[in-house]
């Protein structure tokens, strides 16, 4: 009773009194603009989101267990780390060979961003995923839960990337512009269908609805 | 109880929702909010599954009360950090504690109507409603308080870029969770026809989808006769 009556005036001052913003996990994730970012704030951005996208194939896992947590955990994030490890380098050749003026410091900042916004939605879907993986008696409902949830976080990703790319490119030449109109859409398609193969390939539970 | 239960925040969480939104998301009070907004839910879930429970009567009427807070409060454990990371995606990174006390907040204003359905479905209930009519009572009631806390929502989100997609990707998770929860957590009228009392079914029914359908059919007579108690 004393504790309360002591305890709840102090938080609303204290809340009230500090004006200054309050800065999120994801607000730290996923702020472009800071001082320290370079390639070790890109590499730990892409490693939280790599690590965030596991616990949604682990979960996938769920309605197997043991070693099955593993196993998708690690085909997601699979899936996941092909686009920063594969895709991404062949972008930035072709974006070289075209003259487009984007470095390599630009195109490492909006992969990173894209792969945390990706885990970061995969982990936020993850409790509601594991709901239906573990009480659906249908696997086709699974399937389509995770495949789902895969192909937003994905499309949520593209966005990301395709947004942080046209800041740098606003003040490009007209020609660098008309490569991006054909190269940018071009790249996602490649990205969405490269990442999908690699989870089809990778994630069991996919492919079980289909049997 | 006056302690816990703030009855001002109540007023104004149905009269001006985009204030109490406000405060959630500058983290204004949001302990004593959150308090007030559980204890709601919890009222209002008990009372409007035990006028659903009451169709069949007996035991039905307390595992009604006791299952629908589960699948309300439930459906906002599991959404929650999905509405976090679709929110932080689309340029609103709020802390985590902003986003329960919406998330709350918006579950009170759900309770809140459900609290004002609770005498009308158990007039419905008592007047001798089919089966069918009575659960599609329950689910326009649900349905009318989803759309009042989604109004609260839409004013938390505010105003920026990725409104819309935030808020169609949040109905969808809602919903889809939702759905399943008390799907899994069903008979919340009884089954029909059936004299024992159960708490949960096992039955495969087809899916809530299904169901809803079935009933708007044998509702307006196109297909089997009501079923009995």
């Amino acid at each position: 009773m004393n504790a309360d009556s002591v305890t709840i005036p102090q938080v609303t001052p204290a809340t009230d009194a500090e004006e200054e913003r309050f800065e999120s996990f994801a607000d730290r994730l996923l702020r472009p603009d800071r001082e320290r970012d370079a390639w070790s704030e890109d590499g730990r951005r892409l490693a939280t989101g790599l690590g965030l996208a596991a616990t949604f194939g682990a979960t996938l896992g769920l309605r197997s267990g043991g070693a099955a947590l593993l196993m998708h955990a690690a085909g997601v994030t699979a899936g996941v780390l092909t686009v920063p490890a594969v895709a991404v380098p062949a972008f930035a050749i072709v974006l070289a060979l075209a003259d487009v003026p984007v470095d390599a410091q630009a195109l490492g900042r909006a992969t990173s961003r894209a792969v945390a916004k990706a885990g970061l939605v995969l982990a936020g879907l993850a409790p509601a995923a594991a709901l239906y993986v573990v009480t659906v008696e249908d696997a086709i409902t699974v399937t389509c839960v995770g495949f789902g949830a895969l192909v937003l976080a994905g499309a949520l990703a593209a966005r990301s990337f395709d947004m942080d790319l046209r800041g740098p490119l606003a003040a490009a030449p007209a020609r660098a512009q008309t490569v991006m109109v054909v190269a940018m859409p071009a790249f996602l398609a490649f990205t969405a269908t490269l990442a999908l193969r690699v989870w089809w390939l990778t994630l069991p539970i996919l492919a079980a609805g289909t049997r | 109880m006056t302690a816990l239960l703030d009855v001002s925040l109540m007023s104004r969480i149905l009269r001006s929702p985009g204030e109490v939104a406000a405060d959630c998301r500058d983290d204004r009070g949001t302990s004593g909010i959150a308090r007030s907004a559980l204890l709601v839910i919890l009222l209002g879930s008990v009372l409007f599954g035990a006028a659903v429970g009451s169709w069949h009567g007996g035991a039905q009427i307390f595992y009604g009360g006791a299952k629908l807070p589960v699948v309300t409060i439930g459906t906002l454990v599991l959404c929650a950090p999905a509405f976090y990371a679709v929110s932080a995606v689309f340029d609103r990174p709020w802390p985590a504690r902003s986003v329960l006390a919406l998330m709350l907040v918006a579950g009170a204003r759900f309770s809140l109507v459900l609290l004002a359905a609770t005498p009308a479905i158990w007039l419905t209930i008592n007047l001798g409603a089919s089966y069918d009519a009575s659960k599609l009572t329950a689910a326009l009631g649900y349905a009318l308080a989803g759309f009042a806390a989604l109004s609260l929502l839409v004013r938390g989100l505010g105003d920026g870029p990725g409104k819309h997609a935030t808020l169609a990707l949040f109905i969808g998770i809602f919903l889809l969770v939702g759905a399943q929860t008390s799907w899994m957590l069903r008979p919340y009228l009884g089954t029909p026809g059936q004299k024992e009392i159960v708490l949960f079914t096992r039955e495969r029914e087809g899916g809530l989808v299904y169901q809803l359908s079935k009933s708007l059919g044998n509702v307006a007579g196109c297909s089997r006769p009501a079923a009995s108690r």
